[in-house]
């Protein structure tokens, strides 16, 4: 009840005229750069950052919050039209979102992500309101080990995300981990694989990846279509109703996609785009036709976008009960806060409780204002991708360039988008899927350096992973998905020679 | 035309890039520290990963050639493919794309955003073969006036809308 | 709406009660606006720091003053973009311990020369950074801790925002000076580290002193010192470590560099210029906000700052990779 009467005073802040509008601006900049591919929250966050300085900090915060979140709104846009990911997180949207836009369903797919992010983020702030003390203790405990556990279960559960075999996505994990070594290695500053190259010391941009490995791969091998457009059916609205069928096979994977995001969200360091990977991967194993997956499964995108976006809302849990900003782009919020002399920490919800409720509120305003925002535009995308291919990919190619480069204003990595879209066109035609490669990269840094502390930390002694209780339980969890992995290859190549 | 029997686009031919990708990693991380379990170096983790690929590289290899010396195309079997079937290396786009940001890349820093994206456009738009030069001008020009909208006026990023160098 | 500059000017209206007289010194400048460029990304304190000085330096001189970031490769993209921009008098080098003391001895084949390609204009801020425990450790000064070090030397562990960090070759020196020997543990950013202080993961994290209120407050973390000369006006409890090791100062910086061969007549301007910002009494307070110390030294004694860190942090370093 305490927190209920905390929230209503949380919406007479959020409601004020200046707290709405910059809510409004900060959540319709962030499904704008959301859809734009390469410029993602983080640039955008700190291209405002200096506006805050002159605003009130619970303004200020919830302008960028709003940036932050919307951002998840709109990136699965991208992905579902034209099988470009607006932000890293809504790349595993690509894989069944463009196959239902080809099919003619792009309004039911939009809406449905639509809906689907809703739910997440209510999850989302219903999880931030009731149980940040209890997450906050969670996370506070976690170590390299538990890290490096949890991390492991996701690479593996990686290799399940794909239609082919498990065999070759394991091989592209892998080449992901490989790329993210590149650079200046954290636990020894030694250079590794940058040929003398400056501009490598900080390895590859994950923007650059993604942008190279889906949008411009996808671009080359569909250039052949010429002067059809992607989809030729007319669509009307009502297209954009969901189908009796659709329905049934939405609410579970949107819920326990916002689970398994709203718990990944509060870990420090984890983040969306792991919380996406994930919830696509359990929604696979879950299915009983997970050979649908891939094609157009509306599990395949309810899942990870209700994940992106309450893992969106929970990152805050860390940052603000904690004081660790687990991202980037969370660190230069709580950077905005410091500016304004407020500190996160374990007080800030007892010193700052106005603050608090009023950005808590004004995530279930902002929520609200993406829906409204999104709806009725979903009909406007739609017509985007009835223009000939032939008119529309040029453009794509551009907004690919100018995106990547205005991340850093680096020209090499625009470069690099070069080298990433011809990897991810020989993979795609040797029948790799470049998705795992993604994951691979995002995670493999993490992985090492969790991994090496770890060992460092418990001298040498590897079984220490196991003997804590929440690492323990991840790399037991990682073992058995290992063995019915291997159990169902067996099976199947035993199935195989049958057949022969 | 049969586009599985090109060798550029035989499956041992994609596990042969993988292996050569695995053995760059191997060669150039030779001289990183491996380090000791307790205090792993900067080359443990490389060097452990790209033997892992290699490995698995050869296997894929192995299966392969194993499976068309006892059965001519068996191959399907070991490689199951849906949507991922092997297609033809479309050389055209590849290279028109490339030249197309490349020439972006090359164009941004000395003439600006906006004709760097006029000019990529027209080049990217130059690769399908099907869009009349009249309305390829047209449409980077509509592309240089969105990106100048957008990210130069909308988003007031920090680059360089146009300028002459010379 | 979105335009970022009619906003800024709309905001800063309001906000910016002070805005002084056209300076004639303003002539050195035309108003092509003038770049401070800052390699790293916005939002970290440096940047804080690189705006409040810019936005003052336009409110004041009438001339456009624009921070903008040029991230990458540990900051070598930006140093490089300021050596190559020349010494047009328009663009310079918001340095920090980083880019401009700690990398020209930690980085091979750095494309740009930390003494030759620049002149030092000011030093304009330092941030002192805390070395902290957790309460569970039940001590509260550097002396106890070198003790303990001492009962049982290799086996405390320190954390710091990364290997080649200030806060990493800070307790090295430290190690070195008080004879001490602990294991570093490098985690991605300070923050990381303090959460594996607090998760027990480590013995001791050195961290800048403005993120860490908040913790310090709930008592979840104890500092025992601060590394720059002089004690934190923020929190003048604490000592330095300087009081314990004579002369010990590992404070990290920001100091403005113009590329070499800039009209000297610019350089000794824009150095008092910066002077005079960082001295504003509404500049000054928002920088003692985030923690900040403002030095705000003259051209010639900058120079002999930024020579004096450099073999510093060379020490540092050698005792890093030794």
């Amino acid at each position: 009840m305490d927190t209920l009467s905390a929230l209503v005073g949380g919406f007479a802040i959020a409601f004020s005229v200046q707290n709405l509008q910059y809510c409004f601006i900060g959540v319709t900049l962030g499904t704008l750069i959301g859809v734009l591919p390469g410029i993602g929250s983080l640039a955008a966050v700190s291209m405002l950052l200096p506006i805050t300085f002159y605003l009130e900090p619970t303004t200020a915060l919830v302008m960028l919050a709003g940036v932050f979140y919307g951002a998840e709104y709109g990136g699965s846009i991208a992905s579902i039209l034209l099988r470009l990911p607006g932000t890293p997180s809504t790349a595993i949207t690509c894989l069944d979102g463009h196959p239902m836009a080809k099919a003619g369903r792009a309004g039911v797919a939009l809406f449905v992500t639509t809906v689907a992010s809703f739910l997440g983020a209510a999850i989302g702030i219903v999880i931030l309101m009731f149980f940040s003390p209890y997450l906050a203790a969670v996370a506070r405990n976690f170590t390299s080990a538990e890290y490096f556990a949890i991390i492991l279960l996701g690479l593996i559960g990686a290799s399940t995300i794909t239609n082919g075999s498990a065999f070759k996505a394991l091989m592209m994990v892998v080449v992901g981990l490989l790329l993210g070594t590149v650079g200046t290695d954290l636990s020894s500053g030694a250079q590794r694989f940058t040929l003398g190259a400056t501009t490598l010391y900080d390895g590859f941009g994950i923007v650059v990846v993604a942008m190279g490995l889906f949008g411009i791969s996808e671009i080359i091998h569909s250039i052949r279509l010429s002067r059809s457009a992607l989809t030729d059916q007319r669509i009307a609205l009502r297209t954009m109703i969901p189908t009796r069928q659709d329905m049934r096979e939405f609410p579970m994977p949107a819920l326990r996609g916002a689970g398994i995001g709203a718990f990944i969200g509060a870990l420090p360091g984890a983040g969306q785009t792991i919380a996406a990977f994930m919830s696509y991967a359990v929604e696979k194993k879950l299915s009983r036709r997970p050979e649908k997956f891939g094609t157009g499964a509306i599990e395949g995108i309810t899942a990870p976008e209700s994940s992106n976006n309450a893992a969106s809302i929970t990152a805050f849990i860390p940052t603000l009960t904690l004081g660790i900003p687990g991202s980037a782009t969370m660190a230069l919020i709580l950077g905005a806060l410091l500016i304004h002399g407020i500190t996160p920490g374990p007080n800030l919800i007892s010193n700052n409780p106005e603050m608090f409720w009023g950005l808590v509120a004004s995530f279930w305003i902002g929520n609200i204002i993406l829906v409204i925002l999104n709806l009725p535009l979903i009909n406007i995308w739609v017509r985007l991708i009835q223009l000939p291919y032939n008119y529309l990919y040029p453009g794509i190619i551009v907004l690919v360039c100018v995106g990547v480069f205005a991340v850093n204003l680096n020209v090499y990595d625009v470069v690099f988008v070069i080298f990433f879209g011809f990897a991810g066109y020989l993979l795609k035609v040797y029948g790799f899927e470049p998705a795992p490669v993604l994951l691979g990269f995002v995670l493999g840094p993490m992985l090492e350096e969790n991994l090496r502390r770890a060992l460092l930390v418990h001298r040498g002694d590897f079984w220490a992973i196991f003997e804590r209780p929440i690492s323990g339980t991840f790399m037991a969890m990682s073992a058995l998905l290992l063995l019915w992995m291997v159990v169902s290859a067996v099976r199947s190549l035993r199935r195989g020679s049958r057949r022969t | 035309m049969d586009e599985r029997s090109s060798p550029l686009t035989d499956p041992i031919t994609g596990y042969g890039l993988l292996a050569g990708f695995s053995v760059f990693f191997l060669v150039d991380g030779r001289d990183l520290a491996f380090g000791s379990v307790n205090q792993m170096g900067p080359g443990f983790f490389p060097t452990v990963l790209s033997a892992l690929l290699l490995a698995m590289a050869l296997g894929g290899i192995a299966v392969e050639v194993a499976a068309r010396w006892r059965k001519r195309g068996l191959a399907a079997r070991t490689a199951p493919r849906g949507e991922d079937e092997i297609w033809a290396i479309q050389w055209k786009p590849l290279i028109h794309v490339a030249v197309a940001i490349a020439a972006f890349a090359l164009t941004v820093r000395s003439f600006g955003i906006v004709p760097a994206a006029v000019l990529s456009a027209f080049i990217a738009g130059l690769a399908s073969g099907a869009t009349p030069l009249r309305h390829l001008a047209l449409l980077g020009l509509t592309i240089g006036a969105f990106v100048y909208a957008v990210f130069c006026v909308g988003l007031d990023l920090a680059v360089v809308p146009y300028r002459w160098p010379f | 709406m979105l335009n970022r500059r009619n906003f800024m000017i709309a905001s800063v209206g309001t906000a910016m009660t002070m805005a002084g007289p056209v300076s004639l010194r303003a002539q050195a400048w035309t108003d092509q606006p003038v770049i401070f460029i800052n390699p790293f990304s916005a939002g970290s304190s440096v940047d804080v720091v690189a705006r409040l000085i810019a936005d003052n330096m336009t409110a004041r001189l009438g001339s456009p003053f624009r921070v903008q970031n040029r991230t990458g490769a540990s900051g070598a993209i930006g140093v490089e973009a300021v050596k190559n921009a020349g010494a047009d008098g328009l663009t310079f080098l918001v340095g920090s311990s980083g880019s401009m003391g700690i990398n020209p001895s930690r980085l091979p084949d750095l494309p740009y020369d930390a003494r030759e390609d620049f002149v030092p204009l000011s030093h304009v801020v330092s941030f002192p950074q805390a070395v902290c425990v957790t309460p569970a450790k039940g001590i509260t000064t550097l002396e106890e801790l070198i003790a303990m070090a001492r009962e049982r030397p290799g086996e405390l562990r320190f954390g710091s925002s990364g290997t080649g960090s200030t806060a990493h070759l800070a307790m090295e020196l430290l190690q070195a000076r008080a004879g001490i020997e602990m294991i570093h543990v490098p985690y991605r950013g300070g923050s990381l580290a303090i959460q594996g202080l607090i998760a027990g993961e480590i013995d001791v994290a050195t961290e800048g002193l403005p993120s860490l209120p908040g913790q310090i407050d709930a008592g979840e973390i104890v500092p025992i010192a601060v590394t720059s000369e002089a004690r934190s006006p923020n929190y003048p409890q604490v000592r330095a470590i300087a009081e314990t090791i004579e002369g010990f100062d590992t404070a990290a910086w920001i100091l403005y560099f113009a590329p070499a061969g800039t009209d000297p007549a610019i350089v000794e301007t824009l150095s008092a210029e910066l002077v005079t910002s960082v001295n504003d009494a509404e500049v000054k307070a928002r920088l003692e906000e985030i923690g900040a110390v403002v030095t705000g030294r003259d051209q010639a004694a900058s120079a002999a700052f930024h020579a004096a860190e450099l073999e510093k942090w060379a020490e540092a370093v050698e005792l890093a990779t030794r």
